[in-house]
């Protein structure tokens, strides 16, 4: 997978937890999770998990920490794909 | 540094099947603090609450840590609960589900220990029908902090700001009657009271989930004006 098919996954992963709809079509790289699309903190692990099936990866802890933006979260899940 | 931190779960909003999934607990939860939670004294409490007692208890202490350390990284496995001892009227506080203010150093919490950068900080928790709350503190017995805890209308995030701001405002204004204080946010991500364009030596900590908000207060700083 490419970065922008990663993206386009990632989207569906955080759809649930996003309420605003708009901000989530427009993400960027740069965007982060907590504080550009409002994403509940609570959420955080529910992301890693769905993350993980819908890559079929998995996601140890000291990469999970990083996942903070979505630059952050293509690059874990790039690298967990790729490993 | 004197700081202070919070976090509410609002438990409407909790998977109650993930949060009994090993695979989604064991990410933020050590096999000690499992061990913990399985003990004779937390009975009462089911296992999922407790997951949610320690992921509020790990995210307030990150937030009190957060002030002195701006760039530090959430790792929630690094902060350990050592310790949890339950109220003694703890099936009664778990039918209280009202706005609450007060003083955290009540022996009618969830109150215990951890360990987090090589120090220890202390916790209380309320956990009521619809919210688990925590603050953290440096002070054993969580001395001089303040503490609310409000059910809102909506869960909009806009609104949960706006709520807890007005929430907080309105207690100080009973301990500095008068005075046009405000919050502004800092770019590393923690709330301070401003009083113009003077910040007041007075951490605070806000927390919003669903349709609950609530705040941490310390004190006991020198205020400047």
């Amino acid at each position: 997978m490419n970065r922008q098919e990663i993206l386009d996954e990632l989207k569906k992963v955080l759809a649930p937890y996003t309420e605003n709809k708009e901000l989530l079509a427009g993400i960027t790289e740069d965007t982060n999770l907590l504080k550009d699309l409002k994403i509940n903190s609570a959420n955080l692990v529910d992301i890693i998990i769905d993350a993980e099936s819908k890559y079929n990866i998995e996601i140890d802890f000291d990469s999970a920490e990083k996942m903070m933006t979505v630059r952050d979260c293509i690059d874990v899940i790039g690298n967990k794909i790729n490993a | 540094m004197p700081s202070t931190g919070n976090d509410i779960v609002s438990l409407a909003l909790i998977d109650k099947e993930r949060s009994n999934d090993s695979r989604f607990y064991l990410k933020f939860i050590t096999p000690s603090e499992e061990a913990l939670g399985r003990q004779v004294e937390l009975a009462h409490l089911s296992f999922e609450r407790y997951v949610w007692l320690c992921w509020s208890v790990k995210e307030s202490v990150f937030k009190y840590l957060q002030r002195e350390r701006p760039q530090m990284v959430f790792s929630p496995v690094k902060i350990v609960i050592t310790n949890i001892i339950a109220p003694a009227i703890a099936s009664e506080t778990q039918r209280v589900d009202e706005d609450w203010e007060g003083d955290a150093s009540g022996e009618e919490n969830y109150r215990g220990s951890l360990t987090a950068e090589e120090n220890t900080y202390y916790f209380r928790s309320k956990i009521s029908a619809s919210t688990i709350a925590t603050i953290v503190s440096d002070d054993e017995k969580c001395k001089d902090v303040i503490w609310g805890i409000s059910h809102i209308g909506q869960s909009n995030a806009d609104l949960q700001s706006e709520q807890v701001r007005s929430f907080v405002l309105k207690r100080l204004q009973t301990f500095f009657p008068g005075k046009a204080l405000h919050i502004e946010k800092v770019p590393a991500g923690y709330p301070v009271v401003m009083e113009g364009k003077k910040a007041f030596s007075l951490p605070v900590s806000f927390a919003h989930h669903g349709t609950t908000v609530s705040y941490s207060l310390l004190l006991a700083q020198p205020i400047e004006y």
